[in-house]
């Protein structure tokens, strides 16, 4: 990393420089992959973005000056980042439970957390609908209970939205997070626990700090996952839930204007590098502090 | 767990209240498998919930039509060898990346990355002349490498996650200990991260699963996946059918997933009678 | 996969020979003429599908031996396909106003269309680059639960109905129904006043319930989440006759049609005009009206029909007008971004 924390370098330096030259031979393989079915491709469509229909920066300016594009970008940022913080909150006990319970435990959160992963957004999105419609099961039991009075309408609506969304999202927070604190050192607490600290306490000073790598490599997969939601907005969703991706869906596959479609593909790219050295950034402050507090 | 009996009363409340919320959290992952359940066996040719009568034709109509079970046998000859060569190179990205000292991770980082936000629409479009220039394009090989793009950030993220709280003293004591680089993989690095490639691994595969645009732009004529089959659905009406489908999938991983832990069960008694 | 290119390359070949040969062998036996041993046609999958295979496939395969593949219809793959010289499909169905907008970007052949009765066609359903095949109805509906007694009987009664309204996230047709509604006359439609339309729209904003795919709309209205709105009579046809509480009526509807062409360099251009041909037939257009509730472009096909089939089938008549797709086409970008704006506005 452009940072590397200082006492990493120190050891790094002292005794075996092959194995950093080891690790930089690994990137070959997926280097050439990426290159070849990624970087290529990419270089393409920004290369359209500036010259279909003509050299130029027409596709920008009409991004940029009128039209409903920027709006949809903030509406698609926001409601990303919405998403993720959500998905945090909601997904954080959960890997925190699933990392320390015992085996059996173990493989039936991973289990619940695992199922929905394999059944179709499109059914999800649909299975939704049928709990937020005014005769769906919620507005049934919050009138029976007497709650309300007449059904709610939750469709459209972001409650129904955000639901939707976090529950496909969520496996995407939870997964890497339990990969991230199962790697975490239970003697760790333990010896916190022997030195008199409060469950409270160790899981403030060590476990809380020691899980933000996973914290915020969850977060980055969510916020850039998210940002290309597609189906479940235009199901769940009203007229302003009108995200980048089914624009440039409708650019690229029904008015064939490939140029526009490349343009707004491009500005988002531009925005997940943005947000991903950020994050890469961040990872490597809270590292660096990692390494320090050890 | 055995512990909590001699914590103060306080903890053990607030362990229960995540107990509870955590279960209600599961609850809401598992929720739409349960709505999904009746209507699959609805006797309506729509979809209508709650069901007002019982069929199992919908089952029956899967059984009869092949284009079903050939779209599931697609899928799958696309999503387990894109899963698997996702988790391969996103690993070996994460630990270059993570362990290279490299000049500049941040940006390569995000090239590795960036297909996750992508419209699948425009990573197809610009993929479709590179397949065409391999002679690739209408196999399913096309559609597999379509995937492993996107499916290598998944892995990349989550063993970035894991490397990042070891600090490599272990893999570093190794090599000073003389052993090589391909054995202080094997031995030390792969078991530490084991977890987070599994990992990566199973959102890879689910991303390939429910992937519509690639399959289409890449694979050949008569090729049907099953987020195909149900695209077409969506431009028309729901039937029972795609609910059936869902159901079948989840009675599937319920039936791996008990294989896979009365075999992990079975192994580690076999491991505490050897070791007793 | 190499077995397959190659297949692919030797049916290109033999395709062009058979192209290069043609005005030779036009009077000779088929044995002169290349015959691929199957053709690509790409659909829109589904009901729509399996209707062709039993009304235009099936005949097809039994008159010339060939089996038709098909494959999704996505706008983007053609262009991508045509961009690259590597043409797959020989011939595609897609919504008329998507497949004009193919004709303008100069991605389809001509149609050879010689030895068709043009008379029998309904006007407008004959290009220079592809055939209208049918027309479907964008029109009113309703969940006759929550809509008991007077069902609207025209747009202006669906504005004016108490409680929600289901309609397209898009413009086409729905900035026409405003118009509609807002009083304008079905032949003074066009060209659209788009301001107009918004500001029909505006009246009704907060009852409004979007929906962005046929079968969304459909189930919008079977499960009673809007009391009515727009849908396309295909998609609420069959719920209707299986018991589903919804009906609808035809009156006032938007025509939308699908059209058939053939995409630029298909493999087997001259086959691909035969098939076209054998899909524009009256036996073949009556038996996909059959099928679904499709009124047929070609005239011819309903007299084959019982008055039982033909009572569903729209068909352009005064109370009803055929979307313009002259008009989407040449004005569609700009339309559709403002109608955008307007959403998000």
């Amino acid at each position: 990393m452009a940072q590397m924390n200082p006492r990493q370098d120190g050891a790094r330096k002292s005794s075996s420089w092959s194995a950093a030259d080891f690790n930089r031979l690994l990137a070959i393989p997926p280097g050439a992959v990426l290159a070849l079915f990624f970087l290529v491709p990419i270089f393409g469509v920004i290369w359209r973005s500036f010259s279909d229909p003509a050299i130029g920066l027409l596709n920008y300016r009409r991004l940029f000056t009128d039209g409903p594009y920027l709006q949809s970008l903030w509406l698609t940022i926001t409601t990303a980042l919405m998403v993720t913080v959500l998905c945090l909150v909601t997904a954080y006990p959960v890997a925190y439970v699933m990392a320390r319970a015992r085996t059996s435990i173990q493989q039936l959160i991973g289990a619940l957390v695992v199922i929905p992963l394999w059944t179709s957004v499109v059914i999800r999105s649909y299975a939704w609908m049928v709990v937020f419609q005014r005769r769906g099961i919620l507005n049934q039991a919050l009138t029976s209970t007497g709650l309300v009075d007449t059904p709610v309408n939750f469709i459209p609506g972001s409650i129904a939205v955000y639901v939707g969304m976090v529950h496909i999202m969520l496996p995407f927070m939870i997964l890497p997070l339990v990969a991230n604190m199962r790697s975490i050192d239970g003697r760790l607490l333990a010896a916190a626990g022997v030195l008199g600290a409060t469950p409270a306490q160790a899981f403030l000073r060590i476990f809380l700090p020691l899980s933000l790598p996973g914290v915020l490599a969850g977060s980055a997969l969510v916020f850039m996952m998210s940002l290309g939601f597609y189906i479940t907005p235009a199901l769940l969703g009203g007229p302003r839930h009108m995200m980048a991706a089914v624009l440039i869906e409708e650019q690229a596959n029904r008015q064939l204007d490939w140029g526009l479609a490349s343009a707004l593909a491009t500005v988002l790219l531009v925005l997940t590098v943005a947000v991903y050295s950020v994050y890469v950034r961040l990872s490597n402050r809270v590292e660096g502090g990692l390494a320090h507090g050890r | 767990m055995a512990a909590s009996s001699i914590l103060p009363w306080r903890y053990r409340i607030g362990g229960l209240a995540l107990t509870a919320v955590v279960t209600l959290i599961l609850v809401y992952l598992i929720l739409p498998q349960f709505i999904v359940l009746p209507l699959s066996f609805s006797d309506k040719s729509y979809l209508s919930f709650p069901p007002t009568g019982w069929s199992s034709q919908w089952y029956v109509k899967i059984a009869e039509n092949l284009s079903w079970a050939e779209a599931t046998a697609n899928s799958l000859i696309i999503g387990i060898p894109a899963a698997l060569l996702s988790m391969i190179f996103g690993t070996l990205a994460a630990l270059s990346l993570k362990r290279g000292a490299w000049k500049g991770a941040g940006v390569m980082s995000a090239a590795v990355v960036a297909p996750t936000m992508l419209p699948h629409v425009i990573l197809a479009i610009g993929l479709y002349p590179m397949m065409i220039k391999f002679g690739l394009l209408g196999t399913h090989l096309a559609a597999i490498i379509g995937h492993t793009i996107i499916g290598i950030p998944l892995v990349f993220i989550t063993v970035t996650a894991v490397l990042a709280s070891q600090n490599g003293a272990l893999e570093l004591a190794a090599m000073t200990l003389g052993a090589t680089p391909w054995q202080t993989f094997w031995r030390v690095t792969f078991p530490m991260i084991r977890i987070g490639v599994f990992i990566g691994g199973i959102l890879a595969f689910a991303a390939s699963f429910d992937e519509l645009m690639l399959s289409l732009f890449l694979t050949g004529a008569g090729t049907r996946t099953l987020p195909k089959l149900i695209w077409e659905q969506l431009n028309e009406f729901l039937t029972p059918t795609i609910a059936a489908v869902a159901t079948l999938i989840f009675a599937f991983t319920l039936v791996l997933l008990v294989i896979a832990s009365f075999l992990q069960a079975v192994g580690s008694r076999n491991q505490v009678t050897a070791n007793g | 996969m190499e077995h397959r290119n190659s297949q692919l390359n030797r049916r290109r070949f033999l395709a062009a020979a058979g192209a290069g040969t043609l005005g030779l062998a036009t009077g000779l036996p088929e044995m002169a003429q290349a015959q691929p041993s199957r053709m690509v046609m790409a659909t829109g999958g589904g009901a729509i599908e399996d209707a062709y295979r039993k009304t235009v496939f099936a005949p097809w395969k039994e008159k010339t031996g060939i089996d038709i593949i098909t494959t999704g219809n996505e706008g983007a793959r053609l262009k991508a396909m045509v961009e690259q010289g590597k043409t797959e499909w020989d011939v595609l169905q897609g919504a008329a106003e998507e497949v004009i907008v193919y004709a303008r970007q100069g991605l389809l052949e001509k149609l050879d269309t010689s030895k068709l009765d043009k008379t029998q066609m309904f006007p407008g359903s004959v290009h220079e680059h592809f055939l209208l095949t049918d027309f479907a109805a964008y029109c009113i509906a309703w969940n006759k639960e929550n809509v008991k007694t007077n069902p609207p009987k025209d747009w202006k009664e669906l504005w004016a109905i108490k409680g929600r309204i289901g309609l397209w996230k898009r413009p086409f047709q729905t900035l026409e129904v405003a118009l509609l509604a807002d009083g304008v006359a079905l032949k003074d439609l066009y060209p659209l006043d788009v301001e107009r339309a918004l500001k029909s729209l505006d009246k009704i904003k907060s009852k409004i319930v979007w929906w962005a795919r046929g079968a969304q709309g459909a189930q919008l209205l079977l499960d009673g989440e809007v009391e009515a709105g727009a849908i396309w009579n295909g998609r609420v046809h069959a719920p209707k006759l299986a018991g589903a509480p919804v009906d609808f009526t035809l009156n006032q509807s938007i025509l939308v049609s699908d059209a058939w062409a053939i995409p630029k360099g298909a493999p087997n251009i001259a086959k691909a005009q035969e098939l076209v041909a054998l899909g524009s037939t009256a036996a073949a257009q009556a038996a996909f009206a059959k099928q679904l509730p499709y009124g047929p472009a070609n005239k011819a096909a309903l007299t084959l029909l019982g008055d039982d089939i033909k009572v569903s089938l729209p068909q352009p008549g005064d109370n009803n007008r055929l979307l313009d797709i002259e008009y989407w086409a040449a004005n569609g970008a700009a339309v559709n971004e403002r109608f955008n704006k307007w959403l998000l506005a």
